[in-house]
Order: structure tokens, then C-alpha cells, then sequence
């Protein structure tokens, strides 16, 4: 075939057309995705970072969150002030029951005589309760607000992470068949 | 989505509580680096506004988080490493040219090359007939 041939081959025209259709179908098929997969936490998979805390009950005495390790264990964020975070006590009450698991609370941002005064109110389902006042967790654990729930596998590294409120159904679905699975792979 | 979405407005709903002023590093050189660092990132809870303006609670503290690891004498790259690991590339103003991201950088220039070529074979074949 003379070279010439080549150059003149209708076929070569189709690849740009080729590579914008690929894009174009690319792009399409986002706009039908209905349900965007929620954005998994760049801190899943890692371990638990190393934060020292007073604790609510007691600021004498501070807990480390590297010390929670062989338990499957739940660590919560929340605050007096947190509206959301009301809602999602009584979950997080039977989260500890039905799943077995620890939960370890910190309270963020938030003042000694509040935390206790609230735990009082609505009940204390967490095994410590650190208490954040400065903030300290927030760049240290990734918090993008309240609530924030985080899944320890006994490795000490974090397994789920949930931004914002815990549905029921984040809890049936997710939550406690992660639990489960985690304590019989031990 | 609906959850999330819920989540952040109830999150705004939630009464306005004072966020104070930075208290910037005694060390200028130090203060310097730390606000240079932070002029590279994006608040991670307000759209696309940059981490130095956000009166949030969360970009305080990412920003003092960084003031207190220059302090320690961590690196810009280890800093920057810290945040991804938290926040992902997100965070980042300017995302690291990384493998994961050459598509993003790279995608461009390849379209406009294959376009170029495209364009230069047409042209060929118009003078050569």
C-alpha cells in the first residue's frame, strides 16, 4: 500500500469523533447516576490517630484514643449544643446494646458542667467520655462537624466513618452487620 | 444524600457561636510559613471558599492545627500529607500531581494533541489529493 494511502483513510477522520463520543457517553452516564455513591472517608482503612483527652467525668485523668484496641469499639463525636446529636443519643444507646460494642464519646468543643449536665439529662451510653474542648480532635480525626461516628476494628484501625446524624437505617444496614462482622472474624 | 443534606442545615440552624480570631505564632518566620500553607487550602465544610476566610469552627481549628505543626517544625509536604490523610485531596487547592490525578492535568493537553494530529492529517490530505 503506498504510505499516501494511509493519510487519506477515512477511518483515521473517526478518531477524534471516536474519543468524544467516549467522552460524551462518559459524562452522560453521570448525569444519570441518581444516586452518587456517598464519599468514603480518606481515614477508613487507617489507624486510629493518637489523641490524648481529658475526661468529662474526671479532667484529671485523660484517656488515649490509641488505647482502644481488641474491641470492636464505636467512637462518637457529639456536644451539649448539638441539636442533631439528641436524635441520635437514643440510637447510639441501642447501637451499645444490640451490637455489644463499646462506645467511647468525645465531646467536642463543649464545657465540663454542659456535657455532664446533658449526659445527666439524656443518658450516658458511652464507656468514656472524653472531653475536646479546644477542638484538639477536629484535624487530628478528619470531623467535618456533628455528629461524626467512627467504627474501630480491634487492629485499631477505622473501619467506617459516618458524617452527620445515624439514621436507623444507617444502623441496620451498616452500623451493626459491620459490628457483627467484625467480632466473629476475631 | 437527603441525611447529609438535612445534616448540614440543621448544622447552620444550630446557634451562632463566636469563633475567636486566629492567635497567630510568635515566631514570624514561623507565622509566614503557616499562613503561606494555609493560603493553599480550601475549607472543607463551605463551598469552595478558601480555608484562610472560613469563620467555621472546623477551619479554625484545621488552621491552628497547622500553626501548631509548624511550630513542632513539620515539614510543608508532611503538613499537607496530615490534612489529605484527614480531608482527602479536597482540601488542597491546587490537587498534587500524583498518578491518581494525571488524568485531571494530563486530560486536557491529550484531547488537544489528539485533536491537533487529527486536524494536521486533514490538512495532509486537502494539499495532497
Amino acid at each position: 500500500m503506498h504510505p499516501n494511502d494511509i493519510r487519506r483513510s477515512p477511518y483515521l477522520r473517526l478518531i477524534p469523533l471516536g474519543i468524544f463520543l467516549m467522552l460524551a457517553l462518559l459524562m452522560a452516564s453521570g448525569l444519570f447516576n441518581s444516586k452518587p455513591a456517598p464519599m468514603v472517608s480518606p481515614l477508613v482503612g487507617k489507624e486510629m490517630p493518637n489523641l490524648n483527652l481529658p475526661q468529662a467525668q474526671n479532667t484529671a485523668r485523660t484517656f488515649g484514643l490509641r488505647a482502644i484496641r481488641n474491641e470492636v469499639a464505636i467512637v462518637s463525636l457529639f456536644a451539649s449544643w448539638c441539636e442533631p446529636c439528641v436524635a441520635e443519643h437514643t440510637l447510639l444507646a441501642r447501637l451499645a446494646q444490640e451490637s455489644g460494642a463499646r462506645i467511647y464519646g468525645i465531646a467536642w468543643r463543649d464545657r465540663q458542667e454542659k456535657v455532664l449536665a446533658w449526659l445527666g439529662k439524656h443518658g450516658n451510653p458511652y464507656h468514656v467520655v472524653m472531653l475536646d474542648e479546644l477542638g484538639l480532635s477536629t484535624a487530628a480525626l478528619g470531623v467535618h462537624g456533628l455528629p461524626e461516628t467512627y467504627v474501630i476494628a480491634p487492629s485499631g484501625v477505622i473501619a467506617h466513618k459516618h458524617s452527620g446524624p445515624l439514621t436507623e437505617e444507617d444502623l441496620q444496614q451498616t452500623i451493626l452487620p459491620l459490628v457483627a462482622r467484625m467480632k466473629n472474624a476475631k | 444524600m437527603r441525611s447529609r443534606l438535612l445534616f448540614f442545615l440543621l448544622l447552620f440552624a444550630i446557634p451562632a457561636r463566636a469563633v475567636l480570631p486566629d492567635a497567630p505564632l510568635d515566631d514570624p518566620a514561623q507565622e509566614a510559613r503557616a499562613k503561606a500553607l494555609i493560603a493553599q487550602m480550601r475549607c472543607v465544610v463551605c463551598e469552595g471558599e478558601p480555608l484562610a476566610d472560613s469563620r467555621t469552627e472546623v477551619a479554625a481549628d484545621i488552621r491552628r492545627a497547622v500553626r501548631e505543626q509548624v511550630q513542632a517544625g513539620a515539614g510543608d509536604r508532611q503538613i499537607k500529607d496530615y490534612l489529605v490523610s484527614r480531608y482527602g485531596e479536597a482540601i488542597l487547592l491546587n490537587p498534587a500531581l500524583r498518578p491518581a490525578t494525571f488524568p485531571l492535568w494530563l486530560g486536557p493537553l491529550v484531547i488537544f494533541l489528539a485533536a491537533a494530529l487529527a486536524a494536521s492529517f486533514y490538512f495532509r490530505q486537502r494539499r495532497h489529493p
